[in-house]
């Protein structure tokens, strides 16, 4: 009986376990957002190296990869204008 | 006020010193470096990572500590043999499990867990700080899922000591702070 509760309570957080949430970028559809070629373009022009390009959850174009600098940044962007949202950098 | 101190004599006879101030640090400190690490995630930032460092640097003190330590401290107490930690296993399911006075062979498989499952967590974090681990798809799967398995882990050992506490009727949260068991 106690274990068929621990059983449940254990399943119960694995599933319910906290991903890290990013920013919301916009509220835009899709179809606004600039292209995932033009976001890339846009910053190789501003110098950054991208690793990895990825979409989040909260509409962001969210990029890890070194500025110009060679500094390790973690940025998210807005997808409609290129915005920076949040950056987080690793110096 | 004799009587007074003659129940305070009593209570010191029938106590006893289990739990070394070491363990007992390392215990308080590394529940402190998770929840600040845990709280601090979205963020990534410094003390996120220093906390994870300082969880790193507890669980090899920990290991240490496990060779050199006092009685109830050492590996050599507590780390059963297959045989007894499933004998005490299958007693426990019968609720019929024995009173340690150090840790049960089910509490020292769970000690190793999460000294294992920090150990992940924290390596894989570091490397995520890295040239060769930034932006890694892979070390940052290891890092959250191994969390998720952590934390499932931990409402176990909270759930086990509650419980065990109840059972032998002995508080064994409070006995972690103090340092002492009833005999």
């Amino acid at each position: 009986m106690k274990i068929r509760h621990i059983v449940a309570a254990t399943a119960a957080l694995l599933f319910t376990g906290a991903a890290v949430a990013g920013p919301q970028c916009t509220e835009a559809p899709q179809s606004e957002w600039m292209t995932q070629e033009a976001m890339k373009n846009e910053l190789a022009d501003q110098g950054y190296r991208i690793d990895r390009f990825k979409v989040t959850d909260g509409n962001c174009y969210e990029i890890y990869g070194e500025d110009k600098k060679g500094v390790k940044v973690e940025i998210y962007f807005n997808p409609v204008n290129a915005e920076p949202v949040k950056e987080r950098r690793n110096d | 006020m004799t009587d007074t101190l003659e129940a305070t004599n009593a209570t010191r006879n029938d106590r006893v010193k289990v739990w070394d101030p070491a363990v007992r640090v390392f215990h308080w400190s590394l529940m402190t470096a998770f929840a600040v690490a845990y709280f601090t995630a979205d963020d990534a930032g410094v003390v996120h990572q220093w906390s994870g460092y300082a969880a790193l640097a507890l669980v090899a003190f920990r290991l240490l500590w496990g060779v050199i330590g006092t009685r109830h401290a050492r590996f050599s107490d507590f780390v059963p043999r297959p045989a007894k930690l499933a004998d005490y296993v299958r007693r426990m399911i019968r609720g019929l499990e024995p009173r340690y006075l150090g840790h049960n062979p089910a509490a020292a498989i769970m000690i190793l867990f999460l000294s294992l499952a920090t150990a992940v967590i924290g390596v894989s974090g570091w490397l995520l700080t890295t040239d060769w681990g930034w932006g890694s798809e892979v070390l940052e799967e290891v890092h959250e899922t191994t969390v998720n398995i952590i934390l499932v882990a931990i409402a176990l050992h909270v759930g086990a000591a509650i419980y065990e506490s109840f059972r032998h009727r002995e508080n064994l949260i409070r006995s972690m702070f103090t340092g002492y068991k009833r005999r």
